[in-house]
């Protein structure tokens, strides 16, 4: 995994974001690290728990949640700092851009809704802080490496894009082989303003012991766009839920996600899509493969209030299953009170097809090689929509393990 | 004879029934032999048990090329010594190219490993002598294919991994003559002393093109009646029932 994270950083020229103590978040943190005890662990009957099971997870047992994180981020040139481009430490941010900070810091993301929210509120050591001014278009993209070393990790992350701006961000999440539980616990708040386009890449690659909790809200203003990429690898339980916030008219999302679950692993991956005004539109293709004896669970939530008239929004989830010890769970749900709107959602689960596999090895291929072939192919279709070369290849490897 | 493809006494059965009852025939190296009969009888059926496809059961019989009984092998373990099917209906496998599986299943078959420009200009080639546009090696493999389409690609992958002992099951089916002339050409391309074929087809339309040293009729799970190339013109002239009765006379 290194060698793959120093392949994807040599582009630019990369900083170590230094970790910082700051006073301006701990009202916040003290208050949720109130929620946070008096929260009782979900329970699967819960919707956003629905088919992943973790009330005998003792959180208690990795305390203290000291975080060893290391962050390494793109190295702006002068030129772009010149620009008014920020991206630093969270905590730096709250010290040195108070006004900008606090004016985003949890506006749409609620403590009290879910227990690993409150956690990140309550514990979050650092992360990182992007602010991009208005009509400032990106060649290069911007790029974040956290490495959680061997150690809980809880970090928390800002994106700003300011109106009429156009960039890319690559976030990579890693830690290292180890031999006992991790958590990790990530929320990143995600601001698309007026008029901007963001294309948000997320790859997690954990080893086999990490819990990952991982909540993305991203809010979606005016005109403006946000194409959400996400690959998903590894861990014991892999957990990411991704909020699309509608929030201007006109405003548009697209969500990919790719997830490839191996061994014992569990995923668990949830797209929502709030379409808060009329006219905005939505595709998410969200498609796994599961190997071994592992299990996932998509979540894909359609949800159109009365205000969100001339809407279109579309889901579609599709699961190939490599034998028999695996399980695969797909709920898609539509909850709409608008009366004009186009909205529909389609999952398919599914086996590979034995007349594929005596086709390929007809032709000489071993049955692991007719395999591979099919399971490269399958996400093909998807990465093929991916916008970046550079991260198509990056899935592309990942698949190939 | 060791690089003749010999099958003796063959029963097959499918989920229980019965399609194959003691097939006989031997496909000399270097021979193209033509196997015709009603639908039904078998035909293809013999040509899914010869490549080891999961489904069919083999209850008696044996087919031996290369010193081993290859119905105790692996379908690709067949491909690899030298066997080759040319599909009726070819799978659709979506997300995998052409160029890619082709590439993947030369390097199976070939003792050498092929770079990717080597490889390139093969197919190039080979895609040139068959007619067919370049833009087709970076579709999905059969995806969307015309039947036409479908049908050439199987000759193409044929052209291209240059087997030793290939069994065409009605290739012809679903061509028009255009394309069934450019198949027959792209397979009468690869004819040599070390190539043999057992070509399975309805109609005899598709051996005008391609010369037969042997004809043999399938009924019922049997080969009935052996002969020459005169014998496709017989049973194009007079039909599957006259030739079927002559033969159970015999029998």
């Amino acid at each position: 995994m290194a060698a793959q994270n120093q392949k994807i950083i040599t582009k630019n020229t990369m900083q170590e974001l230094s970790k910082v103590q700051s006073s301006f978040a701990d009202e916040t943190k003290k208050e949720a690290l109130e929620i946070f005890k008096a929260m009782p662990i979900p329970k699967e009957r819960e919707e956003d728990w629905r088919y992943t099971e973790i009330e005998k997870l003792k959180l208690e047992s990795f305390e203290p949640f000291e975080s060893k994180t290391g962050i390494i981020a793109t190295k702006l040139s002068d030129d772009l700092i010149e620009k008014g481009i920020i991206l630093t430490d969270i905590n730096k941010a709250f010290e040195k851009y108070p006004e900008i900070a606090q004016k985003y810091f949890f506006k749409n993301v609620k403590t009290d809704k879910d227990k690993f929210v409150a956690l990140n509120a309550a514990h979050f050591s650092n992360g990182v802080f992007l602010y991009v001014p208005k009509n400032i278009e990106l060649d290069e993209p911007i790029r974040v490496n956290f490495h959680f070393g061997e150690k809980n990790s809880i970090v928390h992350n800002i994106i700003i894009v300011e109106s009429n701006s156009k960039i890319d961000f690559i976030e990579e999440y890693s830690n290292n082989e180890i031999s006992h539980e991790q958590l990790n616990c990530c929320v990143t708040e995600v601001y698309a303003n007026q008029n901007s386009k963001l294309n948000f890449y997320h790859i997690n690659n954990w080893t086999k012991n990490v819990y990952n909790f991982t909540n993305i809200v991203g809010a979606i203003e005016r005109d403006a766009a946000i194409n959400w990429v996400s690959g998903c690898f590894g861990g014991k339980l892999n957990r990411i839920k991704i909020d699309t916030l509608f929030n201007g008219q006109g405003s548009q999302a697209n969500n990919l996600g790719i997830f490839l679950g191996r061994g014992k692993e569990h995923i668990d991956f949830t797209t929502n899509m709030h379409h808060n005004t009329p006219n905005t539109t939505n595709e998410v293709l969200v498609d796994g493969i599961l190997k071994d004896e592992s299990s996932s669970v998509y979540r894909g939530l359609i949800r159109i209030p009365k205000e969100g008239q001339k809407t279109y929004s579309y889901l579609e989830n599709h699961i190939l299953k490599l034998g028999d010890k695996t399980l695969a769970n797909s709920i898609p749900s539509l909850k709409i009170d608008a009366n004009d709107v186009k909205a529909s959602h389609g999952a398919t689960v599914g086996q590979i097809d034995e007349e594929h596999l005596f086709y390929l090895m007809s032709r000489g291929l071993s049955r692991e090689e007719a395999e591979r072939l099919i399971v490269e192919g399958f996400f093909e279709p998807i990465i093929q929509k991916i916008p970046m070369e550079e991260l198509r290849e990056k899935i592309r490897e990942m698949v190939r393990g | 004879m060791t690089d003749s493809l010999i099958i003796k006494d063959l029963h097959v059965s499918v989920e229980g029934q019965k399609i194959l009852n003691g097939v006989d025939l031997v496909v000399r190296k270097g021979e193209i032999c033509a196997l015709m009969g009603p639908n039904g009888s078998g035909k293809s059926t013999l040509a899914y048990t010869l490549m080891g496809h999961p489904k069919y059961t083999v209850d008696k019989g044996e087919a031996w090329y290369k010193e081993q009984n290859i119905l105790d092998l692996k379908p690709d373990e067949r491909a690899k010594l030298g066997l080759f099917l040319s599909f009726q209906y070819p799978q659709e496998i979506p997300g995998v190219s052409v160029s890619n599986f082709l590439r993947t299943a030369y390097n199976s078959v070939k003792p050498n490993q092929v770079s990717v420009p080597d490889f390139v200009r093969l197919l190039k080639e080979k895609m040139k002598l068959l007619k067919i546009d370049d833009s087709f090696s970076r579709r999905y493999l059969n995806e969307g294919f015309s039947g036409g389409e479908k049908k050439r690609a199987e000759i193409l992958q044929l052209a291209v991994l240059q087997p030793e002992m290939a069994i065409l099951d009605e290739t012809d089916s679903g061509l028009d003559i255009d394309s069934l002339k450019t198949v027959a050409h792209g397979v009468n391309t690869l004819l040599n002393p070390n190539f043999g074929a057992l070509i399975i087809t309805h109609y005899q339309r598709i051996l005008n093109y391609i010369t037969p040293d042997s004809v043999h009729v399938m009924v019922k799970g049997r080969v009935v009646k052996s002969g020459g190339k005169e014998l496709a013109h017989q049973l194009e002239a007079k039909g599957y029932d006259e030739i079927i009765k002559e033969a159970e006379i015999s029998i």
